[in-house]
């Protein structure tokens, strides 16, 4: 264990430093080494993928055989020191008050799959920009490693505070690079981005503050005699009765929705999406929608459940029909997008409303499905970003009506499109179905929350999935040849199909599509007991399960004040009994 | 209760009376023959502000010497220090900004509003406060005036002092009430019972309508030195026509003269533990002005500084909100609301004179930058001064890590703590109307990231045909603004040390005045007979 975790907390804190580093190096690059840039820029991306990986493998206990045996599950690669230790004591040196907030770091099941899926888009979505960022290429790279320092620490965070800090952090870099590099309508689409989630995460930020001065208060009995601090843990084990009234969590629950929804992006708060996917450069929509959208999804999982689960429960319909009316609402728009790119971008909001519907199930295998789901839309979805890119910097359009039978053209590119255009559509076998499958299982079996309507109206999404993404591949790629006049440009060195460079690319996402769509128990095996894990009382299920507990008490207390008697939850019981794994709802009890 | 009573030592004062003695040296040798000698006045009022900050961290680093009017207490040496700090960075801002003749006029001035600024902090009597504050304001009409030789300047200058008189003379009629409803002009307990038994109502209905007058007249005449709505009409122009290191001065010095001064008045009533609630009406009522018309006015201008000035209306009012949560939930900067406020003054203060002095450094066809697109594309031009631009564009913004944000936090947590304690306490309008306030706040947060960005766009990610460029000479003013920004990074990673001075500064307001802890078992016991 000693040296295992001493490599961990290494690789874990280098994953965020790293590239911080790496930024500085490649900005202070002098001009004439500047083709320099990118192969720092690859190279760290490929440490840090190195580094993710031997970390996600740390967290399984079956490669790496130390069964869990304390009850605190450990969190890998655990790093924990004070950062802004403001705190006040008294003569006894107890502490009477004051604000503290932690640089506390580590992974645990939730959060290392979304690393991993970071720290594999990172050296991706570098080498994607070699051909097509000709200008100002120091600060480019420097920028996306920003973004990535930036990226590891959200997910990395175990401090609310700290948390907040990353998340506000992925702004700035974002915002240069789509303000700097993207399209031509690139500064509006900038502002309006960083404006809208500023809004957002500002709202969020009261949230946060009031939660934490409220808990303060809750440990130290009403005298307010203690520190403040963001803990994670301390602040998902608020006790429900007696503790957070359900005013306070419904309302704190909405201004965590202000800041997440707006990232996610949750339907009638989605407007920013399209325009800053179509003007961002390829890397920044692979990075955009492979994983910042999920910092929203994980948001919600992380935070919102676990925190105010009694606001989450109240919520959840609302979340739900949201939800549904983002999937419907995406694909239609979809469908009639004649820009690729922005097809592409309104499907993630359709495909981010299957994601907030299972999580908003509330069940076991909704929110381990939805989980899944923020890993196979970042798959996938990275995917088609990078493939359309690879379009554009060979035609200069996105255009559906002036592109078409390109399959004869670009046969291996067309073979990718089809792949992952069918991994996106929920095809059995790839990544797409599993958690499409279980998500919509889930919204149907959640009769508290949602229900068979939420279910049936969620599953024409799929319907309309097909139809959209399809109907574009098939202009793309099938009928008679078009190509508009003077391309491919193959003036960046570009062949006419797919470069070397560019099937290496491709490749490793394939693969995974494959491997997660065969073998989906990779992440949910380690992540069903993390979310419902009976040992540890934070989790996200128990919370759930206690706040339903104590609204019942709740209805019954005032229903009727003299039945001391308190109805046991049934249905519930069932659902919490013991962890259900994805693979055991679709594939059976094997 | 010593009123005037023993001395106090006169080397008590050796930092203020160095640095007025500095001033006065500069002003000498203003008028000195040789240009060489005139030519090294600057280096010599920043070498005199150096050399005070020596003195104090070799003497008065635990000063507390109280007497003669004075008490030389944590928040004197907290506001000591970061005034004097602040002081070097404007000395450099400012290097070369005045011309030959003015020179010695100029940092004299400058000097001697520090000067007034370091007693300001220590002053425990009204007359005192009232000498202290306008050793703040008058140098500074004179700077307004001087810094710059055209007409704007002369018109800024005017309107600067005549509505400073006004506000002068209206404090100094709110004082003479609070010394008439107390009959002793030293802020201390007896003073504070006086004045909130006269508010009560206790000691009749004449001290009360004294006391009301005396209070609202003192507070806004403060309000005036805070620019703080309704006293907010001359900031624009008055910034607008100064020279852009003497509009950093004035975001900083006679900002937290007044919010130091604001502290000590509301610390003489109950407002901080729920009573007064029309003074606490009052204050909410500033405070959320404050806020939103500064922002809609600042979103409004498409001119650097009269953006810079108008949001320096909301930053007051972000100030306030922690002004009316007060010190009562102790606890340092989450809890005390004046910690929060010295630590967000001090990182606002090196924020807007970042601000200001890369606006300063900057040319374009020799012509100097105003106007947002005045500076667009300057990242292609000078890479460093566009992203100090940008830093100190996002601490205004109170983005996270930067020290804007620790700022704001501590502002609004502390209300929100406050909030908290209310909510257990007696009835009053804390409790829910503070959580408003944050609400407003936050959106005005929000509202604010739309202006600043509009310069940060400007600065990083538009192109201009004719990008501004640095003045060459300017290279003082060129290193202050780099020192403002590795102060702002030093803060942003590590605030500890900032933060927990600014606690124990705040640290003397915490305890609950003898009244209310007396009332507060028995409500309104006849608890303060003398």
């Amino acid at each position: 264990m000693g040296t295992m975790h001493l490599a961990a907390q290494f690789s874990l804190n280098a994953l965020i430093f790293l590239p911080i580093l790496a930024a500085v190096v490649i900005w202070a690059l002098p001009k004439h080494v500047e083709r320099m840039a990118q192969q720092v820029a690859l190279w760290v991306g490929m440490v840090t993928l190195a580094l993710g990986a031997f970390l996600w493998v740390l967290g399984q206990p079956q490669l790496v055989g130390s069964a869990e045996t304390t009850d605190t599950p450990t969190l890998v690669g655990e790093t924990e020191f004070a950062w802004i230790n403001a705190v006040i004591h008294d003569q006894q040196e107890n502490e009477v008050g004051g604000v503290r907030v932690r640089y506390h770091v580590g992974l645990d099941p939730i959060s290392s799959p979304l690393m991993l899926l970071t720290a594999l888009l990172v050296p991706l979505s570098v080498a994607c920009s070699f051909a097509s960022i000709k200008t100002r290429v120091r600060e480019y790279y420097a920028w996306m490693m920003a973004l990535t320092a930036g990226m590891f620490g959200v997910f990395a965070a175990r401090d609310l505070l700290l948390f907040y800090i990353f998340f506000e952090f992925t702004l700035v870099p974002l915002y240069f690079l789509i303000g700097i590099w993207g399209g031509s309508d690139r500064r509006y689409a900038a502002n309006k981005f960083f404006i809208y989630t500023f809004v957002g995460s500002v709202i969020t930020f009261a949230g946060i503050l009031y939660l934490a001065i409220r808990a303060s208060f809750l440990e130290s009995a009403g005298t307010g005699l203690g520190v403040i601090d963001f803990d994670l843990i301390k602040l998902s084990s608020l006790p429900l009765e007696n503790g957070l009234t359900a005013t306070e969590q419904s309302l704190l629950f909405l201004a965590f929705f202000a800041g997440f929804a707006i990232k996610v992006p949750f339907f009638p708060l989605h407007t920013w999406l399209p325009l800053a996917h179509t003007e961002a450069p390829t890397a920044g929509s692979v990075l955009l929608a492979g994983v910042l959208l999920k910092l929203g999804t994980y948001g919600f999982l992380r935070f919102s459940l676990p925190m105010v689960p009694l606001g989450a429960v109240q919520w959840a319909s609302v979340m739900g029909a949201l939800a549904v009316a983002g999937i419907i609402y995406g694909a239609l728009c979809s469908w009639v997008q004649r820009d690729v790119k922005k097809l592409v971008a309104y499907s993630s909001v359709s495909h981010l409303g299957f994601c907030m519907l299972g999580m908003f199930s509330l069940l076991p295998f909704g929110l381990s499905g939805s989980v899944l789901y923020m890993i196979n839309h970042g798959l996938s979805t990275a995917a088609l970003f990078l493939i359309v890119g690879m379009i554009y910097e060979r035609y200069h359009t996105r255009d559906v009506n002036q592109i078409g039978g390109l399959a004869r053209q670009m046969p291996v590119m067309a073979f990718f499109l089809v792949f992952f255009v069918l991994s996106s559509v929920g095809l059995p076998g790839l990544n797409g179905f599993v958690s499409e499958f279980t998500v919509l299982f889930a919204a149907f079996n959640s009769t508290d929350h949602l229900g068979p309507s939420f279910g049936t109206l969620g599953a024409t999404g799929i319907l309309l999935g097909a139809i959209y993404l399809l109907y574009m591949t098939g202009k793309v790629l099938f009928g008679p040849l078009k190509e508009p006049a003077n391309t491919p440009d193959l003036s960046a060195g570009l062949t006419r199909d797919l470069t070397v460079r560019e099937i290496t690319i491709l490749t490793p996402l394939a693969v995974l599509c494959i491997v997660l769509g065969v073998a989906p128990r990779l992440v949910t095996d380690t992540l069903d007991p993390v979310l419902a894990d009976e040992r540890v009382p934070y989790s996200v299920l128990n919370r759930i399960r206690q706040a339903r507990d104590s609204q019942i008490h709740l209805v019954t207390q005032t229903a009727s004040p003299t039945s001391a008697t308190r109805p046991k939850s049934e249905p519930l019981a069932d659902h919490v009994a013991g962890p259900v794994a994805v693979g055991e709802v679709i594939f059976g009890e094997s | 209760m010593p009123n005037l009573g023993p001395a106090i030592s006169l080397s008590a004062f050796v930092p203020e009376l160095i640095l007025s003695a500095v001033g006065c040296l500069v002003l000498l040798l203003g008028v000195a023959q040789r240009e060489s000698v005139r030519r090294s006045i600057p280096a010599i009022a920043i070498t005199g502000i150096i050399a005070t900050i020596i003195v104090i961290f070799w003497r008065y680093t635990n000063a507390n010497d109280v007497g003669g009017g004075f008490a030389f207490e944590p928040l004197a040496y907290f506001v000591r220090l970061s005034g004097l700090v602040l002081g070097v960075l404007l000395t450099l801002a400012a290097w070369a900004q005045p011309r030959d003749a003015e020179r010695g006029e100029f940092f004299a001035m400058m000097l001697f509003s520090l000067t007034g600024l370091l007693l300001v902090a220590p002053a425990a009597n009204l007359v005192l406060l009232f000498v202290a504050l306008e050793l703040v304001s008058i140098p500074t009409y004179v700077l307004v005036t001087l810094s710059r030789s055209n007409l704007k300047a002369l018109e800024a200058g005017t309107k600067y002092f005549y509505l400073g008189a006004m506000s002068a003379a209206l404090m100094a009629y709110g004082f003479s009430f609070l010394y008439g409803v107390s009959g002793t002009i030293a802020i201390d307990a007896e003073m504070a019972s006086a004045i909130q038994d006269a508010l009560a109502g206790r000691s009749g209905a004449l001290p009360q309508a004294l006391a009301v007058v005396g209070l609202l007249t003192s507070l806004a005449g403060l309000l005036f030195k805070v620019a703080a709505v309704p006293m907010h009409f001359y900031i624009g122009d008055v910034y607008q026509g100064a020279a852009n290191a003497v509009a950093g001065l004035l975001g900083f010095v006679p900002k937290l003269a007044g919010m130091i001064a604001l502290i000590k008045l509301l610390a003489l009533t109950s407002v901080w533990y729920n009573h007064d609630e029309a003074l606490f009406w009052v204050l909410w009522v500033v405070a959320a002005l404050s806020m939103t018309v500064g922002n809609v006015l600042a979103l409004m201008q498409s001119n650097v500084k009269r953006m810079l000035a108008y949001s320096g209306i909301a930053h007051s009012g972000y100030m306030m909100v922690a002004l009316l949560a007060g010190p009562a939930a102790g606890g340092g900067m989450l809890g005390n609301g004046i910690a929060a406020i010295l630590y967000y003054s001090v990182i606002y203060g090196i924020a807007n004179l970042g601000a200001f002095a890369i606006l300063g450094v900057l040319r374009v066809r020799g012509q100097a930058c105003e106007h947002v697109r005045d500076i667009a594309g300057l990242l292609r031009r000078e890479p460093g001064l566009a992203l100090l631009m940008a830093l100190a564009m996002f601490t205004l913004m109170g983005l996270p890590p930067t020290p804007g944000f620790w700022g704001k936090m501590g502002l609004f947590g502390s209300a929100l703590h406050v909030a908290q304690h209310a909510s257990s306490g007696p009835a009053g309008p804390q409790a829910t109307w503070l959580t408003v306030l944050v609400i407003i706040g936050v959106v005005n947060s929000a509202i604010a990231a739309a202006y600043y960005l509009r310069v940060a766009a400007a600065v990083l990610l538009h192109d201009s045909d004719e990008p501004a460029e640095a003045d060459q000479r300017l290279e003082f003013a060129g290193m202050g603004a780099f020192m403002c920004g590795f102060l702002l990074l030093v803060f942003s990673f590590y605030p500890n040390a900032l933060l927990n001075s600014g606690t124990s500064a705040a640290l003397r307001f915490e305890e609950a005045p003898a009244a209310i802890t007396a009332a507060a078992p028995p409500p309104a016991a006849e608890s303060s007979a003398r």
